[in-house]
Order: structure tokens, then sequence, then C-alpha cells
């Protein structure tokens, strides 16, 4: 049976002893969607998104990604499953090159070392690095390590692309280029995508929907536009009295 | 890959290796060869432990308790059941790396390295003090001596003769088994699995986002590291011929262990070969300071530790990059 919702969470609660990180999230997120998760700083967009990644179980709720209940799945099962993910705090494999940093995820698919070898150039390519490929990945800047993270994900075939802060930290001049590479990916090759990021101006190219977050609780979500319009968020995100 | 195998790897080790072949034959002091052949054996010790220690980056502290284990695990196989050690000393390969997959279990569950190195350090601590009590098998802390040497090859009509006292044949038994080792830790390093152990090592968060199941990993180089080290102890055993829970699994021979690998270049493939070289040479040479020999080689640790910390292997490369350059 195929699901037309990719990705379903139910339910959604995440404790870390007596904090509630996230309150009764529900989502359902189609095939093709992208969706941004927007709220003020220790709303709880990184916990959702490390609940969807694996990296953080719920205390209570499900996950069901593809049909199938996927809750207690580790990290690396996951990504098996299809679900990829980048990081707020980049982490790129520093003792070793942007093509061996992608190799790792295509030989973790089970490709062979010679075949990884050529196969990474394709996705480093993708992403603009293919100046830096043989250099070591320590030596790359915020940016190009995002791009490099990119790489790493794709390079995992996923149905479900994570991206947690693309545009922080990077330099201003590099954003619109790692933003229209986004957005290629998403409005032509439909891959399916759950966003966070700051800025709102680039958020617009990237997402179609929103889920508003604010102290662990959903506020709003829907489209963009309307998540936006909202009075609610625009009292928060405008930093008028907020209690 | 290039800061942990090094520029030509595969090259640098054969030259290695042909320059030791050589050396039996136009070196005859069976002192020097002696002391050549303990530089061997604790090239593999190192080189099995750096797996653990340096390329996957944890800091554990006890596989000389996996040195111990293949030692008295071949030594006592062969000597209470007349097994050929040619035969035990693959068991006490076997019995540390099951040892290694026991004590990995508890180590997937911390995160934090000092408690990464206590836990292991208790271990090794508790391997002692069960080989020094089980006195009916090991005669504890008085020495289980006797073990049998390894038994002599017949090779093209050449009779070489191994153990104590026989310098030639023991020096190239170690350097055989010194090669072997290395070469399969080199095919192992080059492809999928140090590319994914040096990920794990670098960032386990990504690797793990990345489909690397970092459980059966951890395990299986835990496993793979121990045998390594319980191979070299298993040699060592019929090469000494006597052993103590003491000089096995010891204080002293974590320190002189550890000092090669940090000397060497942690993590690094030419690392604990060079350290367990200049180490084990160096130890010999300051014999005749008696009780300072120990401060000294203190000393000459200290040095690399604040002048090269990269150890040897990472400051040949650095020279080997300016001339480049």
């Amino acid at each position: 049976m195929t699901d037309a919702n990719l990705l379903r969470l139910k339910d959604i609660s995440v404790r870390f002893g007596g904090l509630t990180a996230l309150n009764g999230i529900s989502l359902d997120l189609r095939r093709n969607a992208s969706l941004g998760l927007l709220g003020p700083n220790g709303a709880g967009k990184t916990t959702l998104f490390n609940v969807i990644a694996g990296a953080v179980r719920p205390s209570t709720g499900r996950v069901t990604f593809d049909g199938r209940d996927v809750t207690g799945d580790a990290t690396s099962a996951r990504s098996r499953a299809g679900v990829a993910r980048t990081f707020q705090i980049t982490q790129p494999f520093i003792s070793l090159t942007v093509r061996e940093n992608v190799m790792v995820a295509l030989t973790a698919a089970g490709m062979a070392m010679r075949q990884a070898h050529g196969a990474a150039a394709e996705y480093v390519d993708f992403v603009g690095l293919r100046a830096k490929i043989d250099d070591a990945a320590s030596g790359l800047s915020t940016g190009q390590r995002k791009r490099l993270e990119l790489a790493r994900a794709l390079a995992t075939r996923p149905k479900l692309l994570l991206l947690d802060e693309v545009t922080g930290g990077v330099d201003r001049p590099s954003i619109p280029g790692l933003v229209e590479t986004i957005r290629a990916l998403h409005a032509e090759r439909g891959l399916t995508m759950v966003v966070v990021e700051h800025h709102m101006d680039f958020l617009g190219a990237l997402v179609d929907e929103a889920l508003f977050l604010d102290q662990g609780e959903q506020l709003v979500s829907g489209s963009l536009a309307q998540v936006a319009a909202d009075a609610r968020v625009r009292d928060i995100y405008l930093g008028d009295a907020h209690v | 890959m290039t800061e942990m195998l090094g520029r030509r790897p595969a090259l640098t080790l054969l030259l290695l290796i042909a320059v030791l072949a050589v050396i039996p034959f136009v070196v005859t002091n069976p002192y020097y060869l002696h002391v050549l052949t303990i530089f061997l054996l604790f090239a593999i010790f190192a080189s099995g432990w750096n797996l653990t220690l340096g390329i996957l980056g944890l800091k554990t502290l006890g596989h000389h308790a996996f040195f111990a284990l293949g030692a008295y695990g071949s030594a006592m196989l062969s000597h209470y059941a007349g097994v050929s050690p040619w035969a035990t000393i693959w068991v006490g390969a076997g019995i540390a790396a099951l040892a290694g997959l026991l004590i990995g279990v508890p180590i997937l569950r911390i995160r934090s390295m000092p408690h990464v190195a206590i836990v292991t350090l208790a271990f090794a601590e508790i391997i002692r003090l069960v080989l020094a009590n089980l006195k009916d098998w090991t005669r504890g802390e008085l020495g289980f001596w006797g073990i049998d040497a390894m038994p002599a090859l017949n090779l093209g009509g050449t009779v070489v003769e191994f153990g104590t006292g026989k310098p030639f044949g023991s020096y190239l038994l170690a350097l055989a088994f010194f090669a072997g080792v290395h070469a399969l830790l080199l095919v192992v390093l080059r492809g999928r699995i140090g590319l994914t152990l040096v990920a794990m090592r670098d960032s386990e968060l990504a690797a793990e986002s990345l489909a690397v199941d970092l459980t059966r990993w951890k395990l299986g180089v835990f496993a793979f590291s121990a045998a390594i080290v319980g191979l070299s102890g298993a040699l060592y055993a019929h090469y000494i011929q006597i052993l103590t829970p003491t000089s096995t699994v010891g204080p002293e021979m974590l320190v002189t262990l550890l000092a090669m690998i940090i000397v060497g270049g942690v993590g690094r493939f030419t690392g604990p070969i060079l350290g367990a070289l200049l180490l084990t040479v160096v130890g010999e040479a300051l014999r005749e300071f008696g009780d300072y020999r120990m401060l000294l080689y203190g000393g000459i640790v200290m040095l690399f530790v604040l002048g090269a910390p990269r150890g040897l292997a990472g400051w040949l490369a650095l020279i080997g990059r300016r001339r480049a350059a």
C-alpha cells in the first residue's frame, strides 16, 4: 500500500526530564511537498527535526515513514529507509577529502570503493564543489561545508531530505546560489523536504507549507503565506509583547 | 585518508619489509636480533591497538589484556592439551577477539571518553588479577614457564628453529607475521573499512545519518583489533617461553605500548611501526643507565608529545610535504 503521505507524525511529545520540548505534534507530509519549520529559538524545531531523523526518540507518539512505523528505528536504519539530513552545526569528516566524504555514504549503501570514487563526483558537481573535490574537507568554509553535507545527504538517495539551517553561518553572497541548488532539488526533482530556516526571504523559495512552533506547541500550520500572515506568528517574529 | 595512510603506504611497507628481511643475514649478533624481534612483535601489537585507539578514536586503554589473553591462551592450550603452537596461536587470537566483543558491548553505550578509558583499564586489571590468582594453571607471578617454542619448520631441506636462543628463526617468523598483519591492515584500511572508521572518528552523528550502523562497526573493529593484539601475544609467548601476569598485562606494558603509538603517530598506519622501532631500540640502549632508564624513557616520550604531537609519522609527512612544495 502506498500512502499519499511520505511522513506522518502522530501526537509526538518529547520530554527531557522536566522540560517538555515538544507537546502533541501531529503532521502529515505529502510526497513531493516541502515544509518549513518555523519558530523562535527554543521552540522545538531542532528537536522535531531530530525526531524525524531518528536522533531523538519521542516520549509518546508514532513516526510513520513511507507506510512503515519507524518510531523505534535508529538513525542508520532511517537513513536506509530514505531519510537524509544536514546538520545545524556542520559535521564534515575533516580527515577525509570532499570526494571521500561522499564516498562514505555511497559505500555504506553497498557500492564498491572503485565505483564510489567515480560516482561521488556527480554529487560533488551538483552542489558546486567540483574545484574542491580532492581537497581536505577541513579546509572548507561554512558555506562549502553546508554544500558538502548536501552532497553527502543526496548520495544516500533519500526520499525525504531534512535541512537544518542551511544558510546559518554562510556568508551572505553565497546564500542565493545555495538556496537555488536546494530549490532545484524540490522544484525540478520533486524531492520531499523539511527545512528549518530563519531567513523568511529564502524560505519562500524553498517551501510551500509551514509549521509554526512555539514553546513545543504547534501554533499554526498551512501554506507558507497563511502561516506568515497569522497574527500570532507576526507577534512573535516581530518581537511584540509575547506571553 | 592520506592523513591516515601517508603517501604510497604500500611502497613504504614493502621497502621496510625488504630492509628488515636483509637484516638477519647481515647482523649476526643474537642480542640485536632479539631486540628487533621484540620490535616486530610490539609493532603488530601497537598496530592492532591503533585501530581502536587512533583510527576509530576510542580511548581504549586495556588492550594489553588481549595481549595477555592471546599469550596465556595459546601457551596453556599447547602446554596442557599438547596442541601444536602453530594451531594454538590462532586460538589465542580468537580468545582475544571474543574478549574484544565482550568488552565492546558496554563501550558502545558509553559516550564519554574518560569512562571508556576507565572501563577498559579496569578490564585489563581484572584479567591481570585472574591470571595471577589461577595459580594451579598459570603459576601466578611465579611465572608460567616451559612454554613450547613454535615447532621447527623444514623449508626445502633447511631446518628453521624458533624460540628463545634461536634468534635467526625467531626473527624471520616475527617478520613474516609482521608483514602479513600489516599487509592485511593496509588492504582493510585502504578500502571501505578504513573510510568508514575515519568517518566514525570524525563524526559519529554524521556517519550514522549516512546509514553507517555504529554498533555493528564498533563491535567488528573491537574484535578485529583484539584478535591482532592477541596474535602478537601468542607469538610473544612461544618466543619468550615464560609469562607472568605483570609482564604481559601490567602497567609497564600499558605505558610502553601507549608510548609507542603516541610517539609514532596516533591514528596513522606507519605510526605504531615507527614508534615500536624507536622505543624498543631506545629502551634497550638505555639499559646501561640502570635506574635512570625509565626516567630518560619518559623524557623522550614527553619530548615527542610536546615537540611532535602528531608523532614520528606525522612529522615525516610534514617534511615530505615541505620538500614537495
